[in-house]
């Protein structure tokens, strides 16, 4: 195998992610339905998402296994998105 | 290869298939693509307030959780194909990709479901600034579905001929495009579905 794991452990790996990925839609929905919409529910539903994209990334999309130059180019992208969010939710616009 | 020619199993720089770092450059730049989106979409919530409050819950949540329990089995779907396709297992890569390919159509017919409802309704791009947003987003990740789906028919129509398909590296470069639609899923789903919706609000 290309990430240096056998067969049957990297679909354990697999399943396990996308159990959790299940796992965090059903959370993301229930999230919802509690009294706090408005920023504190934006941020929840956001940190979920975050979680399921880390797990995406890491395991189906092998960065866990990869070189590392890859986690370092995906990050940059991801941090001026971060920057910019945050910087349009601080100057209120 | 023809001798003479200049072949290199590796890349001696990065040491990263050309394809999947060319993918992973490309992902960066559809990042920002969508980052675009995102911005339009904060600025037109605090230029128009209570708005999309309003609109948010004439959406259905449910068709859209449909969609995401969809995108992400295709996801799973899609790595196991490439775990297969490895370890020559020609049948089972064309039954996992077979069925991230009936993912990709489940989510375009439910897609379409919501979209004719909306319609039938006279909504459209125009109607607010909520639907414009939501129309640009769903819609340009829709393409990106069919965007997947090309490469997906090509790849599996292939392994049925007599030469087969057995290029793991171009699988798993499409894989990480994949993945990738569904990542743009997880955000937009809670976003348009959830968390401007109020009347979800039962506890």
């Amino acid at each position: 195998m290309a990430e240096g794991l056998t067969y049957e452990k990297a679909k354990a790996e697999y399943l396990k992610v996308f159990y959790s990925l299940m796992a965090f839609t059903v959370l993301t929905v229930f999230a919802a339905m509690l009294p706090f919409h408005g920023w504190v529910g934006i941020i929840v539903g956001l940190l979920i998402a975050a979680v399921k994209t880390a797990l995406v990334m890491y395991v189906f999309m092998h960065l866990k296994f990869d070189s590392p130059y890859l986690r370092i180019f995906i990050a940059v992208p991801l941090f001026l998105m971060f920057v910019m969010i945050f910087a349009f939710r601080v100057l209120g616009i | 290869m023809a001798h003479g020619a200049l072949t290199l199993d590796h890349e001696p720089v990065t040491g990263i298939p050309h394809g999947k770092l060319g993918m992973w450059i490309f992902l960066a730049t559809e990042i920002m693509f969508f980052s675009g989106f995102f911005a339009t979409l904060i600025v037109m919530n605090h230029a128009n307030p209570g708005l999309f409050e309003e609109t948010a819950q004439k959406l259905s949540w449910q068709l859209a959780l449909l969609n995401t329990v969809v995108l992400i089995s295709s996801s799973l779907t899609m790595a196991l194909s490439i775990l297969n396709l490895e370890r020559k297992d020609t049948k089972k890569f064309q039954l996992f990709l077979g069925l991230t390919l009936l993912g990709a159509f489940i989510f375009l017919v439910v897609k379409y479901i919501e979209y004719s409802g909306k319609f039938a309704l006279d909504i459209t791009p125009e109607t607010n600034v909520f639907y414009a947003c939501y129309f640009l987003m769903t819609g340009f990740h829709g393409l990106h579905v069919v965007g997947g789906i090309v490469p997906m028919v090509w790849m599996l129509g292939k392994s049925f001929t007599e030469a087969g398909y057995t290029n793991v590296g171009r699988v798993e470069v499409l894989g990480l495009y994949w993945h990738f639609v569904d990542l743009v899923w997880i955000f937009l789903f809670p976003i348009f579905y959830l968390l401007y919706n109020p009347t979800l609000i039962i506890f």
